[in-house]
């Protein structure tokens, strides 16, 4: 169907070239266009010297000087352009050939003719309501686009946008939530957590406030002891710091979300490392510390280069690259595992649905 | 299917631009008609496929179509639908689609009025904008393709600068460009003249409506832009001698300049080289600022090493075309036969005086424009030439310019009297001198404001002095005054009242002096003098626009007890670009405006401001508007134009015009 639009177009251009060479038509004289213009020279002079508006002497001499061109134009007159078969021949030709040529060549290199438009309003009313993530997103932005007043909606996209890594647009979106629906210790406490995603991890002073809001609301939330602690681990107060979170470990469920993590944290700031290689990759500047990071890679890879029947530390190694940034070797690794995995269907498909996640291979 | 084959219409116009530049020019050089009578449906055909491709960009935007980069970098689903049409062309991939499309479009445009026109001069214009045409296609194409797409469109894209999300793009590019790339039609005219080498009065009447009509638009295209900058950047100036700003006044000079000349070689068949190399130059000039502002070499020399290949494309069209048509204009400019002679005291000579001001002008722009980028590229060192340094060489040469305006007006062509027509400009030299004493006892210093605002009375006087003259002679009764007046041609009105414009313009640039700034940290309910009037803080709060939140303050006006005017400045902060903007708050009074723009908002409730009196700033726009009228009306004027020469009296002071 394009194809037959792009040789409709094609078929136009090329007979805007065909259509005057196939017209023959008359030469005019090239003078000719001069001559008429100094005999308008001159009405137009006569024209004014009869109303008045030129003198009479003004007149005659602004008269004998286009006479004295319209002369030189008369006797300038060179032969007429005459249309020759054998040129016009060569043009059709070139029309016919090169020009199509030319847009397919050109065409063929740049354009995606299989590609069909895109739309966002098709696109939202194609896609599932649950199918993915992002057309969720787009379809509450849409809401939330003609009904600006719905805390609710905020509320509800704002978890997704930290998953898809729009930290800055979850922090607006908990802002208006919290200014529409009113504070509560779980909105200040998201609200400053999705500021700490917004910085990459520092807990800025903005959203210790947060944090202090929703503590000041319910000082049990886990949440804000938790930031508030790691503000001050990241400020360089460690006693504080361990304070604040030995409380929270004493104040937590054994089976609390965040017990692994505060006790590893707290293991950290004591000096008693929670694993070897961690903590002694921690404790290095941060050129070694990334230098460190890569030979670990490395020799992770040249294992699996030995023994590639290694699922997770396949996944492992793939997950490094692309935090790496390295979309490249992400790739290779990511062909490696296909590769060494061809018989374990399982971990086949786990390896193709975090490339997917990553967006590692296309 | 609509993006693909607007990119397919596109592909196509680059393979039509390259048939159009080398049929119709082979036709000329065999003498075949129907060879040339090629370049007249190429040149529309050629038209319709850019605006085919441009709509098929549009339509993306519209739509919030992902898929395509250029859509995902400057849009969002949620942006007003004016922005997403005027997005287009607020991103390098599609303002360069514009300024093909205008390219294309004055293409066309010749080839409907072209009729009159000799048939290799038609070939070749054509086959030059062509060449031109293919030129920047190719550009587009290979190196900033609006058409590329992803694979997998993302659901939302990265929106539109916030600065440019207002009105004044909307409108400022399209004209800016109708202008500036509307001087390649002259240049084209400029080329095809000089390969056939046929350069006479007849070639002058027909470049001039084209002149004319790209001297219009980018007339109004700087005015709007410079109101923008106003408005929009917050700081009260309207003027910056930023190199973009420069980029567009290079060519209003040397194109003035043209439009003079062309009036002279018209009307006397002199000046005929001159007036093709200003043809060349203006052109030359609109393709320098394009390299400026699209090689990325005025955010930094070495942005350019960045993207090598925009930057190295857009040169090399530039040293083609311009060293090209340079090349030509040295090979045949001997050859042109002299024209028409003149005295130095003349219509002609008082143009050459203007061309020579207006040139220099013209030169030191391009040297302040230039001279910090070499500097920048050979030591590394960074310099800004910015209003003094235009200031102090400028004032200097538009002073004398302006004081010769209304002289030259009155003198005649060929010999003049310049004791008589200072004599008939004796109402405008009273004008003048009152308006000076006036103005200095209204506000008094500066001296260069009053000094100026007195010209500028001077200058508006004058322009209408040659008016008055034709319209009433000594002794005319009053009812022939007015029927003579209409008698006039409208080319003599065009050039009063672009005069006249230039005036105002002058006189707004001269109230400049007089206008009050100040910085102050506001409290709510305080009023605060600015100039003649009070400013005072009612409220200030915060509401949500489509695609940004805003702080605004309500201020009032006042002049004495009376509120005149409320305005509403505010700081908006786009989201997704997470930027902020100021918008000012402006209002108008009489030609005067108080103008306010916020600052930070302090915990106390005080808030930072830059309040400004500005008398009679809008007279610099709507002078600019005048001027772009002055010449409508002179582009309607579709008469033949004769230029009397005075009879004789002595004929040995004559002499070659070139």
């Amino acid at each position: 169907m394009i194809w037959l639009v792009f040789a409709l177009l094609t078929g136009a251009a090329v007979m805007s070239v065909l259509w005057p060479l196939a017209r023959r038509g008359e030469a005019a004289d090239p003078a000719a266009t001069d001559i008429a213009f100094f005999e308008e020279q001159i009405a137009e002079i006569d024209r004014e010297s009869a109303e008045g508006r030129l003198s009479r002497e003004d007149g005659e001499i602004a008269r004998a000087e286009a006479a004295r061109r319209l002369l030189r134009a008369r006797a300038a007159r060179a032969g007429e352009a005459k249309p020759s078969r054998r040129n016009a021949v060569a043009a059709a030709a070139f029309a016919i050939l090169v020009v199509p040529a030319l847009a397919l060549l050109v065409y063929s290199r740049l354009g995606h003719s299989n590609l069909p438009d895109l739309p966002l309003q098709a696109r939202l009313e194609a896609a599932p309501a649950h199918s993915d993530l992002a057309s969720a997103v787009a379809r509450i932005e849409a809401h939330l686009a003609e009904h600006p007043e719905d805390g609710r909606g905020y509320e509800v996209v704002a978890p997704f946008y930290l998953r898809n890594g729009r930290a800055a647009d979850a922090v607006d979106a908990y802002q208006k939530a919290l200014r529409l629906l009113g504070p509560t210790p779980q909105r200040h406490a998201s609200l400053g957590e999705a500021r700490v995603m917004a910085e990459k991890g520092r807990v800025s002073e903005e959203a210790q406030r947060d944090f202090e809001a929703a503590l000041a609301l319910d000082p049990k939330s886990a949440i804000s002891r938790y930031y508030i602690g790691l503000a001050a681990a990241q400020n360089g107060e460690r006693d504080k710091a361990i304070d604040l979170w030995s409380k929270l470990l004493g104040d937590s469920a054994p089976d609390a979300p965040w017990r692994e993590r505060v006790t590893a944290l707290l293991a950290q700031l004591r000096g008693a490392p929670a694993s070897e290689d961690g903590a002694k990759i921690a404790a290095m500047p941060q050129g070694a510390q990334l230098q460190a990071i890569r030979s670990m890679v490395e020799r992770l890879r040249g294992r699996l280069e030995q023994n590639g029947e290694d699922v997770e530390g396949w996944l492992k190694l793939i997950r490094a690259y692309s935090v790496l940034d390295e979309a490249a070797q992400a790739k290779t690794a990511l062909d490696g595992a296909r590769k060494a995995l061809a018989n374990d269907r399982d971990g086949l498909a786990r390896v193709d649905a975090l490339a997917r996640e990553l967006g590692v291979g296309g | 299917m609509i993006v693909e084959t607007g990119h397919f219409a596109l592909v196509l116009a680059l393979a039509l631009a390259i048939a159009q530049a080398i049929l119709p020019f082979a036709g000329a050089r065999l003498r075949d008609a129907s060879l040339m009578s090629v370049a007249r449906p190429t040149a529309l055909a050629q038209f319709g496929l850019v605006a085919l491709a441009y709509g098929a960009l549009t339509y993306a935007h519209v739509v919030s179509d992902f898929s395509l980069v250029n859509v995902i970098e400057n849009s969002h689903s949620l942006k007003p639908m004016v922005y997403k049409v005027s997005g287009v062309w607020g991103n390098h991939e599609g303002s360069m689609l514009l300024w093909v499309l205008v390219l294309s479009f004055f293409g066309a445009l010749t080839a409907v009025f072209s009729g009159a026109m000799p048939d290799r001069l038609r070939a070749d214009t054509l086959a030059v904008q062509g060449l031109i045409g293919a030129a920047f296609v190719a550009f587009i194409l290979f190196t900033s393709n609006p058409f590329a797409r992803v694979a997998d469109p993302p659901w939302q894209g990265r929106d539109l600068n916030p600065i440019l999300q207002d009105p004044g793009l909307a409108i400022h590019p399209p004209l800016l460009y109708l202008g500036y790339v509307g001087f390649s039609i002259v240049f084209s005219f400029a080329a095809a003249a000089l390969i056939g080498g046929r350069i006479d009065a007849a070639w002058a009447r027909f470049v001039r409506p084209w002149t004319l009509a790209a001297w219009i638009f980018l007339t109004l295209g700087i005015a709007m832009g410079s109101y923008w900058a106003y408005y929009t950047l917050g700081w009260g100036g309207f003027w910056f001698w930023d190199p973009v700003e420069n980029a567009s006044l290079m060519p209003w000079l040397a194109g003035t300049a043209l439009l003079h000349s062309a009036a002279v070689m018209e009307k006397r068949e002199a000046l005929k080289v001159w007036t093709i190399f200003l043809s060349i130059l203006a052109f030359s000039l609109s393709l320098l600022g394009t390299f400026l502002v699209r090689s990325g070499v005025l955010t930094s020399v070495h942005a350019f090493a960045s993207d090598p290949a925009r930057g190295v494309f857009i040169l090399a069209i530039l040293t083609v075309f311009i060293g090209g048509a340079l090349a030509l204009f040295a090979l045949r400019a001997s050859a042109l036969p002299t024209g028409g002679l003149f005295a130095p005291i003349s219509r002609e000579g008082a143009l050459v005086v203007n061309n020579l001001l207006l040139t220099v002008c013209c030169a030191t722009v391009v040297i302040g424009t230039l001279y910090p980028l070499a500097l920048e590229a050979l030591t590394g060192e960074k310099i800004s030439v910015g209003a003094p340094f235009f200031d102090t060489v400028l004032i200097p040469i538009a002073l004398p310019l302006i004081f010769s305006m209304p002289i030259g007006q009155l003198l005649a062509w060929k010999r003049g009297d310049l004791l008589g027509a200072l004599q008939r400009l004796r109402a405008a030299f009273a004008a003048g001198v009152v308006a000076i004493a006036i103005f200095a006892a209204l506000h008094g210093a500066p001296f260069l404001s009053v000094i100026c605002a007195g010209l500028a009375i001077y200058l508006v006087v004058g322009a209408f002095s040659d008016i008055a003259m034709r319209a009433a002679p000594r002794g005319a009764p009053l009812r022939s005054i007015v029927s003579r007046a209409r008698g006039l041609p409208l080319s003599a009105w065009g050039a009063s009242i672009a005069h006249a414009g230039v005036g105002l313009t002058l006189l707004g640039l001269a109230a400049t002096g007089w206008g009050v700034e100040q910085i102050v940290a506001m409290k709510p309910g305080v009023a605060y003098d600015v100039g003649p009037y009070r400013i005072a803080i009612e409220d200030v709060a915060s509401r949500a626009g489509p695609n940004y939140a805003e702080t605004y303050a309500v201020m009032a006006v006042r002049e004495g007890d009376a509120t005149l005017a409320r305005m509403e400045p505010a700081k908006r902060f786009y989201q997704a670009r997470r930027m902020a903007r100021t918008e000012a708050g402006i209002v108008t009074l009489g030609l005067g405006q108080v103008y306010a723009a916020l600052g930070e908002q302090h915990e106390d409730g005080t808030i930072d401001a830059r309040l400004y009196y500005k008398p009679l700033v809008l007279l610099i726009w709507l002078g600019a508007v005048v001027m772009a009228l002055g010449g409508a009306c002179s582009l309607a004027d579709r008469r033949l134009r004769i230029g009397v020469a005075a009879r004789a009296r002595v004929t040995t002071h004559a002499q070659a015009a070139e």
